[in-house]
């Protein structure tokens, strides 16, 4: 905007400077609002030329009393006395215009204040105006500003909200870690317990071995060493020796009684599997005192508890002197003895029943014909024998089961016991076949898997009941 | 008749002070070159003297081939004197004012009566005066002066040998610096310093004569030893001149102790020279202080110096600046003193300083300066100081003011050799101030000088030129005269331009578009549409033309006139040759910043918008004032439209409306303006633009019409109105920025010198001869 006509000026350096300067104006305070007024000035404009006008008409208007410079030289230049005749025909002449310049004067006069004052509201309503739309505006800016300052306030907390999110998760996924190491700590646990309780049971195992082992020990030494003093200063006799010798047969008592808790099953298995005899014993009618039941190598007094139990009269003997121990630690009616020998010490016809797990397959074939013959002479007529042994019909048993227990001479058929019995005197016997392995383990189908099953893993024991005539 | 005469208060070849060996130096130089010289003075021996007291005998003595006529002082009344005298010297700076006396009028008077008088010099002034071709009045502040220039200011020229001191703005001064004839000065400075206090209008008539020195430098100056200081060896910065605080030796001596501590392993010394009782100048390493020397010694040391160190801010001429040129040494001179620092930018001999601290990184400059750059500023010096300080050259300068030259005849004009015996001129009126009547003025006293009869013939004719123009008659103007038509607005008079039989020329001062006025006086306009539209019809009748610019010499020729030429208007600013009005030259000097604009209160000027423009102006600098100078009529619709808008911008209180005003009003409006500013939208020329840069006033104006082309370089214009705050702010820094005005106000220095009065005389000789050739 600058013209560029004397080349010493740098142009572009004076618009600089301008821009400061115009700067510095818009920071200091402005003068009265002048621009409300801007759009009447035009009106007033008008009205000034108007008011001008009328002005001149005015001064024209009045009765002309002198004559005019411009006449005043030939050949307008009359005598004073015909300037003034003419000057009052003139006025004479025109005395009704004048009177209608005049009115008309004086109307636009009215109609000029009329506008003056139209103008003047004009400009003090639009002042108003402004003035309150100033404010509206200003009213307008505040609420815009507090808006947007809440808006930025909603941004920050939104923003924090997402922080916390953000960590929570971060939480969460840690707390989950946490979770799967403590249950992988767990499941640890549980194999460290599992193996604590297997090391416990094995721990319990040999433990009471060792203990009974111990005591059996004990026993020995505290014999020998009292027939030792008792035989003092001479040496042992031959009996002396014979007893000394007897005792050997007790050395692997302990041992039997640890295998017979590792092989033979819990106390409670044994116990419930029991149960399947109680019945015959209600139907004998016997168990009471002058037909008590004799269990022949009780063992750990499972069958003895039971009848004790379910209030019948009995007495089991066995020769592990550990197991008697046991089981008169439960106050059961036991006493360690040879089984023939002590049934041979009772009287005819004086047991209600005899009866005996997992003991006839100890006997050789001579002792196990004298058992037969023996207690059919001690039971009362109607007296009840049951016998217990394993199946050799399962394969399984017959071929390895049954060779487990290294004290059994050799599997009996349940044929063979069977006839025994019957040649022995006892009649109306049965063969109770039992403890067929658990049905999961047998193979499906039909007619061969039967029979397969029924080899392999039918009925693992069977039971030989009879009565005396 | 031939002879000279030197007026001044005393006389003698023994006399010191400047002025006194300035009158000696003339009188017996201008003898000895065979001019009757005479030395009018009293009886009185020296300004030390008691100015009451006849040491002389009155009468004629001769001396050197001079007559010297001495005559009796006047008694007076020195207590009254002393009174006004001290009161004045005790007034600050600051409250000296260019064209407002300093002290009440009748203090003023008693200043003038109680000076140093001499009654019976003024009655033989006024008794002899024709007996002698010229006076020269020197200085200018003595009773002798004031009250014996008037006498013969007809032939009378003033060698004021001015200072800026309060005696410089007394009335009884301005009237004898306008009376004079002619102004003689020592240096640029002093004219300028003149210029400043008594306006442009003494320009034409100031001629700086300059002052020569006697002063043979010798080369082969010995080398000696001065109070033990021995200027050989030494690098040393001279300060000659008396040792005082008004010379400022004092500060020179702070500067330099400044300069010592800032650069302490420096080697360069300030040696002191003169008379006075320095009691300030206490004892510095490398400050040397001589006191009084002898001549010799004076030019072993100027002859060793690095250069010479003016400070004084109160010099009308400084011997020593040019002493130290004749030895090609750089000056440094005060720059807040007009005569040493015009001299030393003009000459390129040196450089300037104002403060202590400029003057201490003065010191510091020169000590660093390459040999090469001193040696070209003494070298530059000395060329200045052979033009202006050789007598030789000064003398001959006074021999072509006073008319003593042989070959300065004054200019001849071309004598008018054709058959045409006259031109005269026609146009619708002559009014006082006007633009086009001065100009046709102008025409008529030229074409007179060139030997034509020449008159003015017009329509409506204003009283106060009543004697400068005819009222016209048919057939007033001569058939075989030549006639030079003025075409403005349409008038009756076109008709019987064209019906002229002779030779005629049509000046086109063009005429305003019809548009401007039609929301206003839509009567006007159509007198203007008129006007424009006759243009063309007229072309067939005049076959030669002129336009005031090129602008309009271009309306010319798209009417179809055949070759138009331009006559530009000639402004002379001899007119203002006077004192302005004393009452608005103390008003507008109340420390306000006066934003000027000159012309009609007319639509195209515009004033308007520069109202508009001022009111955003005031929000920059709320200690401002705009005058719109210019005719109105209260009827007018344009008037009462400017005086409403200053109603409405409330501006009443800021704006001055003075109406039509006469020359000495006008003088004080241009003389006190920060700012010449035009939002004129029409101008077939504009003289006020031309009138402002004679008054070295900045101008900021709108680029329309003719505008550019009148302001040439000159001025700052802009482009578009659109955006009235940048226009302010644009003004507001016109008037702050020294640089910038400094850019300006040069640019129209230079332009002025296109609208002179030989510029435009030598077009209007053309014209005539052109008009003579037909």
């Amino acid at each position: 905007m600058i013209g560029e006509n004397n080349p010493e000026i740098n142009v572009d350096e004076l618009m600089a400077k301008i821009r400061d300067e115009v700067a510095k104006r818009k920071g200091r305070p402005q003068g009265v609002i002048k621009s409300s007024n801007a759009d009447t000035s035009n009106l007033t404009l008008h009205l000034s030329y108007i008011e001008s006008f009328l002005k001149n008409a005015e001064d024209r208007a009045y009765t002309r009393t002198k004559w005019p410079d411009k006449l005043n030289r030939f050949p307008f230049n009359l005598s004073k006395k015909l300037q003034k005749a003419t000057l009052k025909l003139l006025n004479f002449l025109f005395k009704d215009q004048r009177e209608i310049n005049f009115n008309l004067l004086q109307a636009l006069r009215e109609s000029v204040v009329i506008n003056q004052q139209l103008i003047a509201e004009i400009s003090s309503l639009k002042t108003q105006l402004n003035e309150n739309l100033q404010t509206v505006d200003t009213q307008l800016q505040t609420t815009h500003e507090r808006l947007q300052t809440v808006d930025t306030q909603l941004q920050t907390t939104h923003e924090h909200l997402q922080t916390v999110d953000t960590q929570l998760q971060t939480t969460h996924e840690h707390l989950q870690t946490v979770d799967t190491q403590l249950q992988t700590t767990h499941e640890r646990l549980q194999t460290v317990d599992t193996q604590l309780q297997a090391t416990h049971e094995n721990y319990i195992r040999n433990d009471s071995y060792v203990k009974n082992d111990l005591m059996q020990q004990k026993r020995l030494i505290g014999l020998f060493l009292e027939e030792a003093r008792r035989r003092l200063p001479a040496p042992f006799d031959q009996e002396q020796l014979q007893t000394f010798v007897n005792e050997d047969e007790h050395l692997l008592d302990a041992f039997y009684v640890a295998f017979e808790d590792y092989f033979r099953g819990s106390r409670e298995d044994i116990l419930n599997r029991s149960k399947v005899y109680l019945p015959l014993i209600e139907q004998a009618n016997i168990g009471t005192a002058d037909a008590p039941i004799l269990d022949v190598g009780c063992g750990r007094g499972e069958w003895l508890e039971l009848l004790r139990d379910s209030g019948y009269i009995s007495k089991g003997i066995d020769i592990n002197r550990v197991m008697i121990e046991q089981c008169q630690a439960r106050d059961l009616d036991v006493m360690a003895a040879e089984v023939i020998d002590y049934l041979q010490t009772l009287p005819e016809n004086s047991l209600g029943a005899v009866t005996g797990f997992h003991i006839i397959e100890h006997l050789p074939f001579k002792l196990l014909m004298r058992l037969f013959a023996e207690t059919v002479r001690v039971l009362k007529p109607q007296g009840l024998v049951i016998f217990e042994t394993p199946n050799p019909e399962n394969v399984l048993v017959g071929s390895n089961n049954f060779y487990l227990d290294p004290t059994h001479h050799h599997p009996l058929p349940s044929a063979t016991i069977q006839f025994m019995a019957e040649i022995s005197g006892l009649c109306n016997i049965q063969v109770m076949k039992l403890h067929p392995y658990p049905e999961n383990q047998q193979v499906k189908g039909e007619d061969l898997a039967q029979r397969f099953n029924d080899y392999f893993y039918g009925c693992q024991d069977y039971a030989i009941v009879g009565y005396k005539v | 008749m031939n002879s000279i005469a030197i007026v001044t208060p005393w006389f003698g070849k023994e006399l010191k002070g400047g002025a006194e060996q300035q009158a000696w130096q003339i009188a017996t130089r201008l003898a000895q070159r065979g001019h009757e010289i005479e030395v009018l003075t009293t009886c009185c021996r020296a300004f030390a003297d008691d100015w009451a007291v006849n040491h002389f005998r009155p009468g004629l003595s001769q001396e050197l081939g001079i007559k010297i006529r001495r005559f009796p002082v006047n008694p007076r009344n020195s207590t009254r004197f002393d009174v006004v005298n001290s009161a004045m010297l005790s007034l600050p700076s600051s409250q000296l004012k260019p064209g407002v006396s300093p002290i009440v009028l009748e203090d003023g008077d008693v200043f003038a009566q109680e000076n140093i008088n001499s009654t019976a010099l003024l009655n033989f002034l006024n008794e002899n005066q024709n007996n002698y071709q010229g006076f020269i009045f020197i200085p200018y502040l003595y009773g002798v002066i004031l009250n014996g220039l008037p006498v013969v200011s007809s032939r009378a020229f003033l060698q004021p040998c001015l200072h800026n001191e309060v005696y410089a703005y007394l009335p009884q001064v301005v009237e004898i610096f306008h009376a004079a004839k002619g102004l003689l000065f020592i240096s640029e400075g002093e004219a300028e310093l003149a210029k400043q206090l008594y306006g442009p209008g003494i320009i034409p008539k100031s001629i700086v004569a300059g002052a020569g020195i006697e002063l043979e430098p010798d080369d082969n100056t010995p080398t000696i030893e001065i109070k033990n200081f021995s200027p050989q060896p030494e690098k040393y910065i001279l300060c000659l001149g008396r040792r005082d605080v008004t010379k400022n030796t004092d500060l020179l001596a702070r500067a330099y102790s400044d300069f010592k501590q800032k650069y302490s392993d420096s080697h360069l010394k300030l040696v002191i020279v003169g008379p006075g009782n320095p009691s300030f100048l206490t004892p510095i390493e490398g400050l040397v202080d001589l006191g009084l020397v002898t001549e010799t010694e004076k030019a072993t040391l100027l002859s060793n110096c690095l250069a010479l160190f003016q400070p004084s801010q109160n010099e009308s001429y400084s011997r020593v600046i040019m002493e130290a040129w004749f030895y090609g040494k750089p000056v440094a001179a005060h720059s807040s003193c007009l005569a040493t620092a015009m001299a030393v930018k003009s000459a390129k001999g040196g450089l300037v300083a104002a403060t202590e601290i400029e003057w201490s990184e003065l010191f510091a400059e020169f000590d660093q300066l390459d040999q090469d750059t001193i040696t070209r500023y003494g070298m530059n010096g000395q060329k200045y100081a052979q033009e202006n300080a050789v007598w030789d050259r000064v003398i001959e300068r006074y021999e072509l003011v006073l008319g003593l030259s042989p070959q300065s005849p004054p200019v001849i004009n071309k004598v008018n050799s054709g058959k045409l015996k006259e031109i005269h001129q026609l146009l619708p009126n002559l009014a006082y101030g006007d633009a086009i009547s001065n100009h046709a003025l102008a025409i008529r006293d030229y074409l007179r000088k060139c030997g034509y009869e020449s008159n003015i013939f017009v329509k409506y004719l204003d009283d106060r030129v009543a004697q400068e123009a005819k009222l016209f008659q048919p057939h007033a103007i001569s058939q075989t005269a030549g006639l030079i038509y003025h075409h403005s607005i349409g008038t009756e008079l076109t008709d019987y331009a064209i019906a002229h039989r002779n030779v005629k020329c049509l000046i086109y001062h063009n005429i305003t578009p019809a548009e401007f006025f039609l929301p206003y006086r839509p009567d006007f306009a159509q007198i203007l549409s008129k006007g424009r539209g006759e243009l063309p019809q007229l072309a067939e009748y005049f076959p030669l033309s002129l336009g005031d610019s090129a602008y309009n010499a271009g309306e010319l020729l798209a009417s179809g006139f055949s070759n138009p030429g331009v006559l530009p208007i000639a402004v002379d600013p001899s007119k203002w040759d006077m004192a302005a009005d004393a009452e608005l030259m103390e008003h507008l000097q109340d420390g306000k910043t006066n934003l000027l604009f000159v012309g009609r209160l007319a639509p195209n000027k515009c004033q308007d918008d520069l109202l508009r423009a001022f009111d955003h102006y005031l929000t920059m600098d709320p200690q401002a004032r705009l005058i719109l100078v210019g005719q109105g009529q209260p009827n007018d619709p344009y008037y009462r439209h400017l005086l409403n808008t200053i109603d409405k911008l409330r501006l009443t209180e800021f704006v001055m409306l003075p109406g039509q005003v006469n020359d000495a009003q006008l003088l004080a409006f241009y003389r006190t303006a920060h700012l010449f500013w035009s939002m004129s939208e029409h101008e077939g020329f504009c003289v006020p633009l031309v009138e402002a840069m004679w008054f070295d006033i900045p101008i900021l104006a709108y680029a329309s019409t003719a505008v550019p082309e009148t302001l040439g370089e000159g001025g700052i214009l802009f482009t578009t109105k659109e955006d009235l705050i940048t226009v302010a702010a644009l003004a507001k820094i016109l008037v702050g920025d020294r640089g910038l005005r400094a850019k300006v106000i040069n640019a129209q220095r230079r332009r002025i010198n296109d609208f002179s009065l030989d510029n435009v005389h030598q077009k209007i000789s053309e014209m005539a001869m052109r008009m003579s050739d037909m």
